[in-house]
């Protein structure tokens, strides 16, 4: 991994800047028929995938918000408000030099390219709709490693992907997943096969510039037995005064004795929703891993899931989440021990500031039949004013005389004593306080790749000077 | 209550939150079925020591942790309801014992007030005779510097079904203890409100079970900080065995400015069966800064090296299973007897 750092200046950190729409494809506002019908002449799909996101469209109207336990903020997003495709209408690029200048802009900024150089084997870059640069490692293609958008990925390559398209997270899983499959566009199809190991990650970078979109990214990763891959997401948007919408549906597949580690840092700006469901399917001896990180939007809901359904396949989800003045970050984890001596392990903290409210939300089951099985879930929240709100909704379900689960969570504060001796050195209270709250997720943070980890602590220093300063 | 008050609260459901693993759209229907044909339980006040009375009063509503609707039809069946009066400073020696047995589909309302400076053994036991169904509503309003210890013992048998509802609302430098058990029934829920309004109020709520058969216990508390200075704190522990289910759903809610709250939550499952089930759902909802607040839970089978002890010992596998889940519940009358 290069020790070249990536050369984001901090103003542009939460990528609020944005560019004139130029879009070839437009879908209007509102999901209807037509609107599918609109986005599956754009993409020129088969007949069996309108079929699938019609059916789709009718669950999602059938099916309620969830609002019995979902955080009340999610009432206010109306579904007609929200624009489903927006595309410049030309494939993704494989050269950086082919992309039109105002995406490439973006992206420079945002350090991708840069990124890619340094210590990725492939990159997906989306902008609004559609992917606008994709790019793979030349011998990774050698050893068959597919690495592509879902329209390619169920088109080119169907006896691949087709069987486990829609199979970890069923279209009627719930609301969102069902307007996903709907109007999904963009994301990665990824299939590693068997024994390849990746030394280094593949990265997607989504990116909203329009105001009012709904961005459907769509993401399956299979690992085949004894394969390893480590994929990277990130994520940022402009502020506009309207919603806009990130509804993605992540699938993991990690066949006998495969390892997936999937990291996201997401930094959308306040006025997105973000609400994703990520799940994973670990057979037999395989690992998968998910970590976790974020810091932007005005409310995200997303509980990153392993099923453990084959013996000795082990699941981690690994949190931080930061709730600012007027955020709801509704974060947590699900594991589903469904075969024997399944192992999960989850770690959430969360830091709510100002007005901000961090919930984890979790839950752990041991199944019938699903003897020996060990989870343990540890979950810290820090607060840092009277007016944070932290909440902890685990739910814990074991059956049988065989597993052991372990759940603990704890609330806390910073330290007077520790901030009054830092201080006495010489640090300013937002330094002393910066330094505090690093050190609170210090462990965590030591998970995310190099790159993350160092923009993540700059990112926390920024929100200390903001709210302390 | 009127008829159309009642209809107007709906019953459970399961998007009932308060509700979750417990099935309330099998057991809500079948409960509110029985409380509308129950009948009013009496309490026999004659033989309570001086300075504490027995009066009849008006049955207030009461706050619930998701049974609102049950709740509501048990208090329209109620003419009247019990009010145990202990008067101020009084020093009682010996516990107070209410008895009552339930026959058939009842209901019973209590109110009890300690008042300033008392110090006070309550135990409260209810006997189930078979097929009956009791619905419990309790309220204790711990007044400045009273103390209580308070034992509420749920014995059914056979096939009873109860549903107890308690309300506790301590005011400043009151010191609350409350141990519930229960044995022998088929269903059972307890739902147990804990309000701690003024500083300095410390409450300690305790549960011990052991669940057979078929038996199902549900239980749900709120330990609710309104006020600064307060402690709380919370203990259940339940052995599953056979095709027993227990459920436990504790909520820790600070409201905004209870700062320098110290509260602990903490569920403890043991599991003797393959058939056995165990749900947990211990919540914080933390709404102020300068808290300590923490919760735990875990569940799990007897510990293999401790079993192996006792079977070197001599001591054979019923017996050691029986010895280490009674030292498991042990702890929790320790803790009554030590408060």
């Amino acid at each position: 991994m290069s020790d070249k750092l990536p050369t984001v200046p901090p103003q542009d950190v939460r990528g609020d800047f944005s560019f004139p729409e130029q879009h070839a494809y437009d879908a209007g506002y509102g999901l209807t028929e037509n609107t599918i019908d609109y986005i599956c002449d754009a993409k020129g799909e088969p007949d069996w995938l309108r079929n699938f996101r019609k059916t789709a469209l009718d669950k999602f109207r059938k099916m309620p918000q969830p609002l019995h336990w979902a955080p009340q903020e999610i009432a206010a997003l109306d579904f007609d408000k929200i624009r489903y495709y927006l595309a410049q209408g030309i494939p993704a690029r494989k050269s950086w030099d082919d992309v039109p200048d105002d995406v490439k802009r973006t992206f420079e900024r945002l350090g991708v390219p840069e990124q890619e150089r340094a210590f990725l084997a492939g990159v997906d870059a989306q902008y609004d709709s559609e992917t606008a640069y994709k790019n793979m490692r030349e011998e990774l293609s050698k050893k068959g490693v597919i690495f592509v958008n879902p329209t390619e990925g169920l088109s080119e390559f169907e006896s691949v992907f087709r069987p486990w398209f829609g199979k970890v997270i069923p279209m009627g899983d719930n609301k969102y997943s069902a307007l996903n499959n709907a109007a999904f566009s963009g994301g990665s199809f990824i299939y590693v096969p068997k024994g390849v190991k990746l030394a280094q990650p593949l990265q997607a970078y989504f990116r909203i510039n329009s105001e009012s979109i709904g961005q459907f990214e769509r993401t399956l990763i299979i690992a085949d037995e004894g394969a390893e891959l480590m994929y990277m997401e990130g994520c940022t948007a402009p502020k506009y005064d309207s919603a806009t919408l990130h509804s993605g549906v992540v699938e993991l597949v990690a066949l006998p004795g495969a390892k997936i580690q999937y990291v996201t840092v997401q930094n959308w700006a306040t006025n997105v929703y973000n609400l994703v469901i990520q799940r994973g399917l670990a057979m037999q001896n395989a690992e998968i891993r998910w970590i976790d990180c974020n810091i932007g939007s005005g409310v995200t809901m997303k509980y990153p899931a392993v099923i453990l359904q084959g013996r000795k396949a082990r699941g981690e989800v690994v949190s931080i989440s930061i709730a600012r003045d007027g955020q709801v970050q509704d974060t947590g984890a699900r594991m589903i021990h469904a075969a024997p001596e399944t192992t999960s392990n989850i770690v959430a903290k969360s830091i709510s500031i100002g007005r901000g409210r961090a919930s984890y939300r979790g839950e752990v089951r041991v199944q019938p039949g699903a003897a020996g099985c060990r989870n343990h879930t540890e979950c810290d929240a820090l607060l840092l004013h009277a007016e944070s709100r932290t909440d902890t909704y685990p739910a814990i379900s074991v059956h049988g005389d065989s597993s052991g689960v372990q759940h603990e969570a704890s609330v806390s504060q910073v330290d007077e004593e520790m901030l009054f001796y830092m201080q006495q050195r010489g640090l300013t209270r937002a330094q002393a306080m910066s330094l505090a709250v690093n050190g609170f997720i210090n462990s965590l943070v030591n998970e995310f790749p190099m790159e993350y980890s160092v923009e993540l602590r700059r990112l926390i220093d920024m929100e200390m000077e903001d709210s302390i300063g | 209550m009127h008829a159309s008050d009642i209809e107007s609260v709906s019953l459970p459901t399961r998007l009932n939150e308060d509700w979750r693993f417990g099935q309330p759209h099998i057991r809500a229907p079948q409960l509110a079925e029985l409380i509308d044909r129950a009948r009013q339980l009496d309490m026999d006040g004659s033989a309570l020591p001086d300075g504490v009375q027995l009066e009849e009063c008006t049955a207030d509503v009461l706050p619930t942790v998701g049974s609102d609707a049950l709740m509501q039809r048990a208090l329209a069946r109620l003419k009247r309801g019990h009010c145990l009066k202990i008067a101020d400073g009084s020093h009682l020696p010996q516990p107070i014992v209410l008895r009552s047995e339930a026959h058939g589909a009842q209901v019973q309302y209590l109110r009890v007030v300690v008042g300033a400076g008392t110090q006070l053994h309550l135990i409260e036991e209810h006997a189930h005779n078979e097929n009956s169904m009791l619905v419990c509503l309790r309220h204790y309003e711990l007044l400045p510097g009273a103390t209580l210890r308070l034992e509420q013992r749920e014995n059914g048998s056979g096939c009873s079904h109860t549903l107890c509802v308690t309300s506790c609302s301590c005011a400043s430098d009151t010191r609350l203890c409350l141990l519930s058990t229960h044995s022998d029934f088929t269903w059972a829920r307890h739902e147990s409100t804990l309000n701690l309004t003024a500083p300095r109020a410390e409450a300690l709520l305790l549960s011990a079970n052991r669940l057979r058969g078929k038996q199902c216990l549900d239980m749900r508390s709120l330990q609710l900080h309104s006020s600064p200075e307060c402690k709380s704190r919370l203990l259940c522990k339940n052995v599953a065995d056979e095709q027993s289910t227990a459920i436990f759903g504790g909520n820790i809610r600070v409201q905004p400015r209870s700062h320098n709250t110290d509260a602990y939550l903490s569920n403890l499952n043991l599991l003797l069966s393959p058939h056995a089930t165990v749900h947990s759902l211990p919540m914080l909802e933390i709404l102020a800064d300068r808290v300590r607040c923490s919760h735990g839970a875990a569940s799990a089978p007897l510990d293999a090296e401790q079993l192996f002890y006792l079977l070197s010992r001599g001591i054979n596998l019923a017996d050691a299973r029986a010895i280490l889940s009674e030292a498991f519940l042990a702890d929790v009358r320790l803790q009554f007897e030590q408060f």
